[in-house]
């Protein structure tokens, strides 16, 4: 039951992050590539990071897991906003001075 | 062959594949975001890969690599402001 469990949380876990990295070479847009980079780090990763908590249980191997799932998911936002700002910025969308 | 195999190769042939693809085409600042999906896809293959060879030791890989990941795209957005191209 418990490996039933973690095969169909990284089984969709690897559909959502196939999916979203397809989806962004497709995009045309950059702010909109951004969107799918939300979807991996946020849904996905933890998605995986799950089915191997559940696999292998509490323990360091949890634990280290859970800390590279908060990581990506705390960064990735981070990421977005920064990328999504050099990106306004170069198109004349906001001003390419930092607010004070 | 386990499924986290089969999972740590469809995230590296269906994930990183088309992160490269964009990380390689384009102006800079675009290029850029497919460098950040390269270090998330590429985060989630190593720890699947990890559980599938059974070796826990070895999930500082991806802990590296997202804490470098987050710095080095940092630095690019900071050095690609003032860069045309």
């Amino acid at each position: 039951m418990v490996d039933l469990v973690a095969d169909v949380l990284l089984g969709l876990g690897t559909v959502l992050a196939v999916l979203a990295s397809l989806a962004a070479l497709r995009s045309r847009s950059v702010f909109r590539r951004l969107h799918y980079l939300t979807v991996l780090t946020s849904v996905a990763a933890p998605l995986v990071g799950a089915a191997i908590i559940v696999a292998d249980g509490p323990g360091l191997t949890g634990a280290s897991v859970l800390l590279i799932v908060v990581l990506l998911a705390v960064t990735g936002p981070i990421l977005s906003a920064a990328t999504g700002r050099l990106n306004a910025q170069r198109e004349g969308l906001v001003e390419t001075e930092s607010p004070e | 062959m386990t499924v986290w195999l089969v999972a740590a190769g469809a995230l590296m042939v269906g994930g990183l594949v088309p992160a490269l693809i964009l990380a390689g085409r384009g102006p800079a600042a675009h290029r850029l975001l497919g460098l950040e999906l390269a270090g998330a896809t590429g985060t989630i293959a190593l720890m699947v890969l990890c559980q599938a060879m059974n070796q826990s030791s070895y999930l500082i890989v991806p802990l590296v690599l997202v804490l470098l990941s987050f710095a080095g795209t940092l630095v690019f957005t900071r050095l690609l402001r003032g860069h045309r191209g």
